[in-house]
């Protein structure tokens, strides 16, 4: 009969079958509930006790005091923040540390990126915070918690001495504000590196001015465009080309011209450059007559 | 595409291969988590475990990649355990000192913090999704929601709950009905239709309906509906309810008589689970099976036509869940090794079969240590070194000759798609400047010694001892030998993990290192054993400093036997010591100064540092270690140093100490000592007749996080600059370079031109050093710290590059260093892409232009003729 041990909560969509202990959905006891029954019948058996240890376990939250504080100003998105080992989870990367004279604590920063200390004697205490991945833009407080168990906040930057201006009283409704103020580059930035390299080189003028960049592409674009077409729709480049006849025929007239009457003049440009010593050429002629000309 | 564009692509892709060779970051971070105590499947592909380093972690398992999801580190916890919500999205973890902890198990986020919510008595349980219900403090019933704690029943021994959309139901032992709602406000206990529940005879509880052995109970309409199954009943969503008898399962909707769906199985039914919200499903498990049976629009419509069953076999032994994602897959985990969980997951229509291996070592006394070389590249790398003093002649063909040989290995190995261990050793930079180096430790657990890669973090070697020698005193490595000193033993390795000797000695009580000699000292007399003679016979007398809790000794050791020399007894404390290492090279003398006098540094190989706690004093003295004379002693009156945190370090002329102190401020300090020598003679003076007249400056700093330990960088020849360690509490390893710890900042006037050439970088003083996040070795990866977590540093043969690694239980780190930048190395920033980008654009501009260029030649050619 004790086998059947049904599943007692609801939106679940995983069923464990364990065989270390099936506590809490199972018929049989719990290990401990054995120690705790001679436990509760001593208990039970002073009511004043058990009523006075609620009252004491209530009251303990309320009384002494207490630290609230959030993160302000983190950013939208993870976005240009480099995900760590532990993911994109930045609170376990968050080290908060409660220092008095009697005790310090490191206060865990829940998802929201909210913390909290209670339960502390009056006195003086630091709390100093270190994010991993966030820049803060004051990472230390001096604590006063003052025997009317009124706590406040007072901004202490490390090596200066303590911003009194900024004592704020600080409670549940009215927590510390730790602002962020940036994230942290691990890296030196390498991305932007090429424009940078483009605005500092002498053509630099160009991209540094928005109108200059504006013609620079435009003309740019015309210049290339012709030669695009030419590619992407060789009947358009056709087209165009011969709704320009002047300017067409005039190069065409030119060519004629210049080439007619000394088509043996070619080879000068290669010739003057090579020099004299190339004597092999067809027409040493020409160069005499260029050298000539210089002279 | 015309040959010249190939040819193009072809150089490109050439070139490209070349330079991606090194282009590969030289940093690594390897957390570990440590072996499984306890696990719980998510998913076919992931699943959380609590590990016996204290580490919450979630570890995802896809094609051939293992890999740690998150991990929570509650060693500062004593956890008892934890719990998986029933939809797996969250998790509670609860301690001895009764604080209990909401996880998001999708990003390991705490969702709730409890601090002293008490004891918990009983296995919590989850109300309103983020709601943990628990017994607690003994005898109380607690719900505990957003940061806050309501007290639900107090006297209790033991309860059931369920929820019905906005509204939870409490049972308590004494069969008190409490109702709940999401706030945590209570209506007071009620009897249900005026009659008494019975605890015991509860059987099960879901939506508002308690079914007992023998009635249903409907807690919102307070109505009681009989039935004759006795205990072989469940409830199912949607007011359905299962019954189990022998090998039969029926599905029945409360107050019918008529079975929805029944179905017999082969074997006697001798568990059933259930669960209902993406697919809901009734698991019914027989001896040698587990059948699944899918009711997602049964318990909707009604209709058992489209009831499916799944039968996967059973194997005791290993934890098995069911999971739904876009199927309902059987997964089945179990543990093949401590560090080793195997995953076997099916469905209908698929299986899988993964195993996650865990990294973990249980290291001890880690040694950074150059990899083994080979004979061929100590030859190659010999004759780069001498280059300089050959004939000019020579050494160019020399060189020519091994830059084709290079180019002949890498051809080689292009075409065959494989680099062979030779061709890669010659080509690689790392074995050529020994910028890869082996981490050594001592692994505990399989008592095994073990090598890591330094640039990869890719286990090199390991050798398990055969026999046990107990506990490690220490590791010493000397002329590529590896000493792992144990209570009664000693073993030698080489580089390549080979046992060159063993020895069992009688009780060890330390090992040490002196003048490249490797002595062992045994306990409770004054003999020691040489393990290895130095080939260097200059220093025949070798001296050795202990430091105890009270006084510091020196001795000198002659014939295997350590005679006393000098014994100095501090007035307070010993904090802690350190002699001054030996490996670290001082290349200059001094400071030159702008006018043309030198300022002598302070240079005593034999230095002792010693801090100690007077009072509300923290002394530095350092002495001479051999002769045992105090050369210097600087105080501190400060109140309320935290002495768990001093960590010292010394180089060359300086020594850099760290404390916390809390008056009248917590805060970092960091102090700087440089010493130089007002009296500095040009002879070699021994330590017995030195004339020094030491003149110190003194610098205290403060940085702004916890400092936890100190380490000196060192290069071969100690020519590039030094920075610090400082390994900080929230893991960070940041490299301070000692220009920014300098003693002689200016601090009482205007700094002056002079000032600015008497020192490297000679900046006005300021005592907070600024927080740069450039400077932090291990980036964006956290590395766990711990008190003992040590950090090393070996040089490499590259002047400006050493190799750095951290180690500690948790994880292993190691990058390389460059205090003077990559002065002889292309630094790992260097844009490669960019280079050839602009080298194609330059190529392809020539291209272009060339023609142009010839027709303004022609043309002007034209036009000269024309005149």
């Amino acid at each position: 009969m004790s086998e059947l041990k049904p599943y007692n909560n609801t939106d679940t969509c995983t069923i464990e079958k364990k065989f270390r202990d099936g506590a809490f959905y199972t018929r049989e006891p719990h290990p401990h509930t054995t120690l705790l029954v001679s436990r509760n019948s001593l208990r039970e058996s002073t009511d004043s006790m058990l009523s006075f240890t609620v009252l004491l376990y209530l009251l303990s939250v309320a009384v002494a005091g207490s630290v609230y504080g959030r993160f302000t100003g983190l950013p939208e998105t993870s976005r240009g923040i480099a995900p760590g080992r532990n993911g994109l989870n930045f609170q376990s990367r968050i080290l908060i540390q409660l220092e008095g004279s009697t005790k310090s604590e490191a206060i865990p920063v829940d998802k929201k990126f909210k913390f909290r200390a209670l339960g502390l004697d009056p006195g003086l205490y630091q709390l100093s915070i270190d994010s991993y991945d966030f820049e803060l833009k004051n990472s230390k407080w001096q604590i006063e918690v003052s025997n009317e168990d009124e706590t406040a906040a007072v901004e202490h930057a490390t090596g200066k001495p303590l911003n009194v201006t900024s004592r704020a009283i600080i409670s549940a409704e009215n927590p510390l504000e730790v602002k962020v103020v940036g994230t942290t580059q691990y890296y030196e930035d390498l991305e932007g590196g090429l424009s940078k390299m483009l605005q500092d080189s002498p053509f630099g003028f160009i991209f540094r001015n928005r109108t200059y960049t504006t013609i620079f592409v435009v003309c740019l674009i015309t210049m290339a465009l012709p030669y695009v077409l030419l590619f992407v729709n060789p009947e358009l480049a056709e087209q165009i080309n011969q709704k320009q006849p002047p300017a067409k025929y005039v190069v065409k007239e030119e060519v004629e011209v210049l080439s007619k009457p000394q088509p043996q003049q070619r080879p000068p440009s290669q010739v003057s450059q090579r020099g004299a010593s190339q004597s092999s050429l067809p027409a040493p002629r020409v160069p005499a007559q260029g050298s000539k000309r210089r002279a | 595409m015309k040959p010249w564009s190939f040819f193009l692509w072809y150089l490109c892709s050439v070139v490209s291969a070349t330079f991606m060779e090194d282009a590969f970051v030289r940093d690594w971070l390897k957390p570990l988590v440590g072996s499984v105590e306890k696990f719980d499947i998510l998913s076919p592909l992931s699943i959380v475990a609590w590990t016996d380093l204290s580490q919450l972690v979630k570890l995802n398992v896809e094609e051939n990649n293992t890999h740690v999801d998150w991990r929570v580190d509650l060693s500062q916890k004593p956890i008892v355990d934890y719990k998986l919500s029933p939809n797996n999205q969250f998790l509670v973890s609860y301690d001895s000192n009764g604080d209990v902890d909401l996880w998001e198990t999708s990003t390991g986020s705490l969702i709730q913090h409890h601090k002293n919510a008490g004891l918990v008595e009983k296995n919590p349980g989850f109300l309103y999704e983020t709601g943990i219900i628990t017994l607690s403090g003994g005898d109380l019933v607690l719900l505990l929601n957003n940061g806050d704690r309501k007290l639900i029943a107090p006297g209790v021994k033991d309860f059931r709950f369920c929820q019905q959309t906005d509204l939870a139901y409490i049972v308590t032992n004494h069969g008190d009905v409490f109702t709940v709602s999401a706030d945590g406000s209570t209506i007071s206990p009620s009897t249900v239709g005026g009659h008494d529940i019975k605890y015991l005879e509860i059987i099960d509880m879901k939506d508002g309906v308690i079914a007992t052995t023998s009635e249903f109970i409907k807690l919102e309409s307070e109505t009681t509906i009989a039935h004759s199954f006795h205990e072989k009943v469940g409830l199912l969503s949607n007011g359905y309810f299962y019954t189990a008898i022998g090998s039969k399962l029926e599905i029945v909707k409360i107050g019918s008589d008529v079975p929805v769906f029944t179905h017999s199985f082969e074997e006697d039914i001798k568990n059933v689970e259930t669960k209902d919200s993406v697919a809901a499903f009734v698991a019914v498990y027989t001896a040698t099976d587990v059948h699944i049976v899918v009711l997602n629009d049964l318990l909707i419509t009604g209709v058992s036509d489209a009831v499916n069953i799944q039968t996967h076999s059973l194997n005791k032994a290993v934890k098995s869940t069911i999971s739904c994602n876009d199927h309902i897959w059987f997964v089945e985990a179990h543990t093949t090794s401590p560090t080793a969980i195997r995953l076997a997951s099916s469905s209908q229509d698929y299986t899988d079969d993964k195993t996650i291996i865990l990294d973990h070592y249980s290291g001890r006394s880690f040694l950074l240590v150059d990899k083994p070389q080979s004979e061929g590249s100590k030859i190659l790398f010999h004759s780069v070194l001498n280059a300089g003093d050959q004939f000019v002649l020579t050494s160019w063909l020399l060189r020519i000759k091994r830059h084709l040989s290079e180019l002949g290995a890498y051809l080689s190995s292009f075409a065959t798609h494989s680099v062979s261990p030779a061709t890669s050793e010659t080509f690689s930079r790392e074995s050529q400047f020994g910028l890869g180096k082996l981490l050594a430790f001592y692994d505990t657990q399989i008592n095994s010694v073990i090598a890591l890669e330094s640039e990869s973090g890719k286990v090199s070697w390991t050798t398990s001892l055969q026999r046990g020698f107990g506990d490690l005193i220490t590791a010493i490595d000397s002329n590529d030998v590896l000493y792992f000193v144990f209570e009664s033993g000693v073993v030698k390795f080489d580089l390549n993990g080979k046992i060159l000797k063993e020895e069992t000695l009688p009780l060890v009580r330390s090992a040490f290192k002196v003048n490249g000699n490797v002595f062992v000292r045994f306990a409770n007399s004054k003999n020691v054993k040489v393990l290895e003679l130095s080939k260097d016979s200059s220093q025949p007398i070798n001296y050795l400093v202990e430091a105890g809790k009270q006084s510091i000794t020196g001795f000198e050791v002659k014939d295997e036997h350590l005679m006393q020399t000098w014994s100095h007894i501090p007035k307070g404390r010993i904090i802690t010591s350190l002699s001054m290492p030996s490996y670290h090279q001082s290349a200059s003398a001094g400071i030159a100064r702008s006018d043309k006098t030198i300022l002598y540094k302070y240079l005593n190989r034999n230095l002792v540092a010693v801090l100690t706690e007077v009072k509300n004093q923290l002394v530095l003295e350092l002495l001479d270690g051999i002769t045992g004379s105090q050369v210097f002693i600087q105080k501190h009156d400060v109140a309320n140093i935290d002495y768990t945190t001093i960590s010292l370090t010394m180089a060359d002329n300086w020594i850099v100490y760290s404390y916390y102190v809390s008056e009248p401020y917590w805060e970092q300090r960091i102090t700087v000592v440089d010493l130089f020598d007002e009296n500095h003679s040009a002879v070699a003076q021994s330590a017995f007749n030195s004339t020094s007249a030491i003149q110190a400056s003194s610098k205290t700093f403060i940085y702004s996080e916890r400092i936890v330990s100190l380490t000196s960088t060192y290069s071969k020849h100690g020519i590039t600059l030094k920075s610090i360690i400082a390994l900080t509490a929230n893991g960070r390893a940041v490299e301070l370079p000692k220009f920014i710890l300098n003693s002689r900042r200016i601090d009482d006037r205007e700094i002056k031109q002079n000032d600015l050439l008497d020192d490297f970088r000679m900046l006005a003083y300021d005592p907070v050093i600024p927080k740069v996040g450039a400077q932090v070795l291990n980036h964006v990866d956290k590395i766990l710290v711990t008190r003992d977590t040590k950090v090393l540093v070996k040089d490499t043969e590259l002047e400006s590059t050493s190799v750095v690694c951290v180690a500690n239980d948790f994880n292993i780190f190691c990058s390389t260093i460059q205090p003077s930048l990559s002065y002889d190395v292309l630094s790992s920033k260097f844009d490669k892409f960019k280079l050839l980008v602009t080298m194609a654009i330059l190529l392809v501009a020539y291209l272009i232009t060339k023609p142009f260029v010839a027709s303004k030649k022609l043309n002007s050619q034209w036009i000269e003729d024309d005149i």
